[in-house]
């Protein structure tokens, strides 16, 4: 368990990440999403997310994607961000989800596998969210959800739901 | 405080204070299944038996343990229950009190003798005995707690302490850095 980068542009960003993927939304608009390495940041924008989400052998799939809009900055412990963990922990569980993060404290959104059926997400009502339909080779299937109730994140700057404190070196195991 | 290793299976017996809990594997509300030691993880851990949503002193236990959320939300501490009952209706009885920690279905009673919880006065339900057993984060029980009678159940106030003390042994930082 440990965390990465995602990029989420309107072109193929360059270099070699980890898994990518291309998201239609449902105005029609492609974008190109990638997942890298913590120790491979690339340029442009990027959050840092779980990396528990992210599979290059993962199938497509909606995905509700939720993103700061340039220039807005949320804390992460905002009474608000921190509802919309607690909705997620009580509701029924997404497919998979990873909150996004900026620097150490700053939210930067969310992106959230969404499962058959009509879903809810509640980091929506904190960002503008938007829906994609994602190809394979970027997000999971499914991955379990978080123990609960714990909705603090264990270490400054990891996102949610990673869920324990890093070590001495600065890894997360399990 | 001295570890023992896991009961044997074989012996039926609870696990009481020192012992390490056995490294549960079942399927969790949504139906994944879960290992204790990965629910755990690096956290203190209240692991409780109960014996189903149909009992009346089981929902008072489990509204005590919701008002409890908003303190162990922030705390880094961890609740896991346990009952023989399916996966949905573990999630219907969860989503009911708007709980938010994960519910373990044993419907197949697969750890009931092993663990000597089987409350064998109830032959219609065939449920857990109702326990709460607080975990280190390597599975070692600190303490043990008979909920058969509701009074035997833990208060608020003793998993407060009983995370405190836990806490207090295993966070590194648990004093913190001088400088």
């Amino acid at each position: 368990m440990s965390m990465g980068w995602l990029a989420v542009e309107l072109e193929p960003a360059a270099g070699s990440p980890l898994a990518a993927a291309t998201g239609r939304a449902e105005d029609g608009a492609e974008w190109f999403l990638s997942a890298w390495s913590i120790d491979a940041r690339p340029p442009g924008r990027v959050s840092k997310v779980s990396l528990a989400v992210v599979d290059p052998d993962g199938p497509p799939g909606p995905v509700s994607l939720v993103r700061a809009p340039r220039g807005v900055r949320v804390i992460f412990d905002d009474p608000a961000v921190a509802q919309a963990r607690r909705d997620v922990l009580a509701g029924p569980s997404p497919r998979f989800v990873s909150t996004l993060v900026r620097g150490d404290s700053i939210f930067d959104g969310a992106v959230t596998g969404l499962p058959g059926g009509p879903h809810v997400d509640p980091f929506a009502r904190v960002l503008p969210a938007l829906t994609l339909h994602v190809g394979p080779g970027l997000f999971v299937a499914s991955a379990p959800p978080p123990t609960g109730p714990v909705t603090e994140r264990y270490g400054g700057g990891q996102p949610w739901p990673i869920d324990r404190f890093p070590d001495a070196a600065g890894s997360v195991s399990g | 405080m001295t570890r023992s290793p896991s009961p044997d299976p074989a012996s039926g017996a609870a696990p009481g204070a020192g012992d390490r809990f056995p490294d549960l594997r079942l399927a969790d509300h949504n139906g994944n299944e879960r290992e204790l030691s990965e629910l755990v993880a690096g956290d203190p851990t209240a692991l409780v038996f109960w014996r189903g949503p149909w009992c009346p002193k089981e929902r008072a236990f489990f509204r005590r343990l919701v008002g409890f959320q908003t303190e162990l939300e922030v705390a880094y501490a961890r609740v896991v229950s346990v009952s023989v009952d399916s996966v949905e209706v573990q999630a219907a009885f969860r989503a009911g009190l708007d709980a938010r920690w994960t519910f373990l279905a044993d419907p197949e009673r697969r750890y009931l003798d092993a663990l000597g919880l089987r409350e064998v006065a109830d032959t219609l339900h065939d449920p857990y005995l109702p326990a709460v057993f607080t975990l280190a984060p390597d599975l070692s029980v600190h303490r043990a707690y008979n909920g058969y009678w509701f009074w035997g159940r833990p208060t608020v106030e003793e998993l407060r302490q009983d995370f405190r003390a836990l806490s207090r042994e295993h966070r590194p930082d648990w004093d913190p850095p001088s400088a």
